[in-house]
């Protein structure tokens, strides 16, 4: 009676090896299980029978079932495992990727090249401890022009080829310098600001010129101040923005709210100063224009010129961009083609 | 303007530019204020070119066009040149290319064999030499003003052309400086030298000038003061070829010696000149008077000009005959048969001069001097030069003495008192009294000493630009040069100035705004009248009045505008996704028509793919109106900190069901945003739907508003979907709204999951999806939520008439 069921039992384990062979999937496996080792299996089933057997032959049957029952639990965990690990193999190999297809970019914006020379300039100036301040484009006579000494038929006036506007009074204004007025006018010194914007002047656009471009201006005004503090300011502002051995020099010129003025050439960022067709072969270029507070723009906004004196300067932003990206057209800033503003690394 | 380093040096003391050679001085002027934008060699470079006079001329035996021509450079020596000009003469004084000469453009002139003839040479033309304004090509060139006695020279040395020419940037209140005389005392302040003008030798004989030419000045303001003199007995003929080479390198064209003699002077003196045909001058008589607005008269180059009350009009007897200051008549235009010139020397108000040559649009040499001003004191002494010249030049009889009038007392020179503590303060650096002292009087100033620590400075009189102590500062500053100034650091603040809000919130918008995918713009900022279609708001455009282009002569209403249409560019360029921002100035009439309304806005602009090209999507959604509104809610939290709200709108120029107004945190309108109207879509020819939006800066120019800490529930959240059928005109927000306030417990969140129009549903209504989630500090029973839904549902019915789908 043992031996038949031994060789039943056998019979099973030797049926559920075969069986185990076949499986090809974890799943297959369980199946086994579930047909051998499950609620209705056969060996279950064989180990409920072993109530029916005589008391006596009972333990030895249940030792026998329960080995037969370790035995093929651990083939099919075996096997199972093995599967499982197959499984995964064939899964992972299905999935694999080409990784050198493109990623998926959800495009983040770019700067503006005027922006990003902007903020570089104006970073520079705040380090120094100027502020930003803005004003309108569209100006009036006072500001743009009166306010800074510069009256009605004066040839600096005729020079600027300013767009007047049909509101009577009103015009684009010509330079950022109006804002120096509009600052001095809701403050009193001190007063230490940089104006970027804007500017407008009546020029039919071609290569290098546009009728809008940008400007910043700035202007300190304090007691004591003097021309030695705007050789420092400018000079630092130009070994910080071009490096510290770009050779700087001030000369003498003319504007109507400055006195005394001066042009900053810096040497040539092309030549080094050796000369070249760029700086016409003077090794130098011209930078920005800057100077004193003229009194009288001191006064037409109601400042002591005896007791408080000031510098400011002006300069084009297009043209500095057009020299640090080796831009040759200014209308490409106002055209905005993406392939344009995408070259300049203004990532966030 | 143009300098001559030749006619420098004969200003100054010999010897003054010794240490000064031409690349020098220009550097040394640039840095006194005189910027040279350029040095360069005055006339083309050849050599081997002389003076020599044609004695014979005979047919080429060979050749009918060719004359072979016996040539004598002084000396015995006579050579034999084969020329082929139908303009040789015997007599004549040509510049002879001897054998081994080089012309320019390096052509070697050798013995040359023509049509059997050998040729010892060649004579030139003027454009052979580099000369080409002083004759034609056609012709030999026969040299003004030359004879037996300059046979052999060197032309270049006969004509003085181995000079430099030196470009000088003058400055708009310099106009002392425009001329040879003004540019030698930078150079004398420099070297410490004062230039003086070389002496002409003039008789004069006859009746004198002032008995036979009355001035009468009626327009004192306008013109103070006209002098004349006069030259009879003239052969008008070419000014000499070294005078006409002169003026060819400073840029004027020579025309004949009287005109050319005018020019030299004015360029010499700075003072313009002009000479009239006296025969031409009705009634030998000069009036000085106010134009009438609108009168005509024909300026000599031809052409009519309609004048106003601003020009000040040079008449005789019977009308005018100048344009004063500016431009004179063609009736009274010295010509070759001109016998007698009256020479006119005047001072004229720049300002009115300057509107003039405005209203003319006639920028010439005389106005463009006038305009700046020209010294006072110099308007008889340039008289009688000209006048010096052109009897010389003409063979002429200079009249005795100068017509004319001064119809005010000239100004007194002014004295300026220069404090050297201000001059100290401004330029920040010491300066003893000697070497301020030293540089002004460089500069023809007369200095005293009021004090040990004050000048008093006596203006010279071409000095006009110098009212001012502060402008003492200046010309002591630039003498001494911006180099001897110190650079001293500004004074270092006690705290650093921090970045105003305004600043932080734009920086926060724009870079918000290149997260959410926009590349940054700067657009144009004008626009056409049509720049929207009939949508345009035309009666709030503003207008520019002198715009460069007629179309584009408005500017912008909005910045979605000109951004819009850099998106259509791109689009029109074949990019497949563009979305662009800006944040710029836009304008609109205001209200009265009288003020204009700027503003600073940021305005975006997207078309094409919602997302860049990938190789895994084969149909690549279209960027819509819900992209650019979740943009728009995006870039409003990252840069304000507030939840933006959306609201149908009706702006003429979007998509009458595609757009939304745009609430700020306290419900005020803060923009808008849509998808553009296809009118103008199409107008724009961009060929794709294109979206913009356009919001104010005032909500994001304050710090962002950041919230403080709320507890948040760890129970598990309960969930229940509703659908609810609805009228069209109830609007999703409102729908969500009305829930939100319906008051229900512990309502956590209503969310829109669904949305569905169809045939199941009655005519006019939709059915809406919302999500409920309830949330409290314990767990919730399904019993509890299921009665507060019941309450809500009942509540929607009754005063909604909303139903369950």
């Amino acid at each position: 009676m043992i031996d038949e069921l031994r060789e039943r039992l056998e019979g099973v384990r030797e049926r559920v090896d075969r069986e185990l062979e076949a499986a090809s999937s974890p799943e297959d496996a369980e199946e086994i299980r579930v047909r051998a080792l499950g609620k209705k299996g056969v060996l279950t089933a064989e180990a409920k029978a072993i109530g029916s057997l005589p008391v006596e032959a009972r333990p030895e049957a249940g030792q026998l079932v329960n080995r037969i029952k370790d035995a093929i639990e651990e083939a099919i965990s075996e096997r199972e495992a093995a599967l499982a690990e197959k499984a995964l193999a064939a899964r992972l190999e299905s999935e694999s990727l080409d990784v050198t297809l493109p990623g998926r970019r959800h495009g983040q914006g770019v700067r503006h090249p005027l922006s990003i020379v902007t903020d570089e300039l104006l970073d520079i100036f705040r380090r120094m401890g100027f502020t930003v301040a803005r004003g309108p484009e569209a100006e009036d006579v006072w500001h743009n022009f009166e306010a800074l000494n510069i009256p009605e038929g004066h040839p600096a006036r005729e020079e600027m080829d300013t767009l007047y506007l049909e509101p009577g009074g009103l015009l684009l204004r010509t330079h950022t310098s109006p804002v120096q007025i509009r600052v001095m006018e809701a403050r009193e010194p001190p007063v230490r600001v940089v104006v970027p914007g804007r500017v407008f002047r009546s020029d039919t656009p071609d290569a290098s010129h546009s009728p809008y471009f940008h400007q910043i201006e700035g202007l300190w005004v304090d007691e004591g101040i003097s021309l030695a503090h705007l050789k420092w300011a400018l000079t630092e502002f130009v070994h910080q923005f071009y490096g510290p051995d770009v050779g700087v020099r001030f000369r003498p010129s003319y504007f109507q709210f400055t006195e005394p003025s001066a042009e900053l050439d810096i040497q040539c960022v092309l030549c080094g100063g050796a000369g070249c067709s760029a700086c016409k072969r003077t090794g130098w270029m011209e930078l920005l224009g800057c100077g004193v507070v003229d009194p009288a723009v001191l006064e037409a906004v109601g400042v002591d010129p005896e007791r408080w004196s000031g510098f400011a300067w002006g300069m084009g932003v297009e043209r500095i961009a057009m020299n640090k990206y080796a831009i040759p057209d200014i209308r490409l800033f106002f055209e905005n083609d993406v392939r344009f503003l995408r070259q300049f690394g203004g990532g966030a | 303007m143009r300098v001559s380093y030749r006619w420098l040096e004969a200003l100054l003391p010999e010897g003054a530019l010794a240490e000064l050679p031409p690349e020098e001085l220009a550097r040394r002027l640039t840095l006194q204020g005189m910027a040279v934008d350029e040095v360069r060699p005055a006339f083309a470079g050849f050599e081997g070119v002389v003076l020599g006079k044609v004695v014979e001329v005979v047919p080429h035996p060979g050749a009918d066009t060719l004359r072979l021509c016996t040539v004598t450079a002084g000396g015995g020596e006579r050579r034999r040149v084969v020329c082929g000009a139908p303009n040789v003469e015997e007599g004549a004084v040509y510049g002879y290319a001897t054998v081994g000469s080089r012309l320019p453009g390096d052509r070697r002139i050798g013995r040359a064999e023509i049509r059997g003839v050998e040729s010892e040479g060649m004579l030139c033309s003027a454009p052979e030499l580099g000369l080409d304004a002083l004759g034609s090509a056609d012709g030999i060139w026969r040299v003004p003003g030359t004879g037996e006695t300059d046979l052999g020279r060197d032309l270049r040395e006969a004509l003085d052309l181995d000079d430099t020419i030196l470009d000088v940037d003058v400055t708009s209140n310099r106009g002392d400086a425009f001329s040879h005389l003004g540019i030698a005392r930078e150079v004398g302040a420099m070297v410490g030298v004062a230039p003086s003008l070389p002496e002409i030798e003039v008789t004069e004989e006859g009746e004198a000038a002032g008995d036979r030419v009355t001035v009468r000045i009626e327009d004192p303001d306008g013109c103070p003061r006209y002098l004349a003199r006069l030259v009879d007995r003239l052969q008008v003929g070419p000014a000499p070829g070294w005078m006409q080479a002169r003026l060819l390198a400073l840029g004027v064209r020579p025309v004949n010696a009287v005109v050319d003699a005018t020019n030299w002077v004015m360029l010499e003196t700075g003072q313009p000149l002009h000479p009239f045909d006296f025969a031409k001058v009705r009634g030998g008589e000069i009036v000085v008077r106010r134009a009438v607005e609108g009168e005509s008269f024909v300026t000599l180059d031809g052409r009519t000009r309609t004048l106003g009350s601003e020009t000040t009009m040079i008449c005789d007897a019977e009308g005018p005959i100048a344009v004063g200051g500016v431009m004179g008549g063609l009736e009274s235009e010295v010509a070759d048969g001109t016998r007698s010139v009256l020479l006119e020397s005047a001072w004229f108000d720049p300002a009115r001069i300057g509107r003039t040559a405005r209203r003319l649009g006639l920028v010439s040499e005389a106005s463009a001097r006038f305009a700046r001003g020209v010294d006072p004191e110099i308007v008889d002494v340039a008289l009688d030069r000209a006048a010096g010249w052109i009897a010389r030049l003409g063979g002429g009889r200079l009249a005795p003495g100068r017509a004319g009038a001064e119809a005010v007392d000239r100004p007194e020179a002014s004295t300026i008192e220069l404090r050297l503590v201000r001059l100290e303060g401004l330029v920040g650096r010491p300066f003893s009294p000697e070497e301020s002292r030293r540089a002004l009087t460089r500069l023809g100033f007369e200095v005293e000493e009021r004090d040990e620590r004050t000048l008093a400075a006596r203006v010279p009189s071409w000095r006009f630009d110098v009212g001012r102590e502060v402008d003492l500062v200046e010309e002591v500053a630039r003498v001494v040069g911006y180099d001897t100034v110190p650079e001293t650091p500004l004074p270092t603040l006690p705290v650093a100035p921090s970045v105003r809000a305004e600043e932080a919130g734009l920086d926060r918008l724009a870079q918000a705004s290149r997260a959410a995918g926009f590349d940054e713009a700067r657009t144009p900022s004008f626009v056409s009248r049509e720049v929207l279609g009939e949508a345009t708001p035309v009666d709030r455009l503003v207008e520019i009045r002198n715009p460069i282009s007629k179309a584009e002569r408005f500017l912008r209403p909005f910045v979605f505008t000109t951004l819009g249409a850099a998106v259509a560019h791109n689009v029109a360029r074949g990019a497949d996704r563009v979305k662009l921002f800006e944040i710029g100035h836009a304008f609109l009439l205001g209200e009265s028509g009288e003020a204009v309304d700027e503003s600073r806005r940021l305005a975006l602009a997207a078309a094409g793919q919602r997302e860049p090209l990938h190789w895994s999507e084969t149909d690549p959604p279209a960027y819509d109106f819900f992209d650019l509104k979740g943009d728009v809610e995006e870039l409003v939290a990252r840069a304000g900190g507030w939840r933006p709200e959306f609201a149908p709108a009706d702006r003429s120029w979007l998509h009458p069901g595609r757009q939304a107004e745009i609430h700020g945190a306290d419900d005020e309108p803060v923009g808008f945003c849509g998808e553009l109207h296809p009118r103008i879509v199409e107008e724009w020819g961009v060929g794709r739907r294109l979206y913009v939006a356009e919001l104010e800066l005032a909500p994001f120019e304050r710090p962002p508003v950041v919230g403080t800490y709320r507890d948040f529930a760890r129970e598990p959240a309960v969930e229940r979907d509703l659908a609810l059928v609805v009228p069209d005109e109830d609007h999703a927000a409102e729908v969500v709204g009305a829930i939100r306030e319906a008051g229900l417990e512990s309502l956590a969140e209503v969310t829109v999951f669904d949305r569905y129009r169809g045939a199941q549903l009655p005519e006019g209504r939709y059915s809406l999806g919302v999500r409920l989630v309830f949330q409290a500090g314990r767990t919730l029973t399904d019993e509890e939520v299921d009665r507060e839904v019941d309450r809500l549902i009942e509540r929607l019915e009754r005063e909604r008439g909303w139903t369950l789908r």
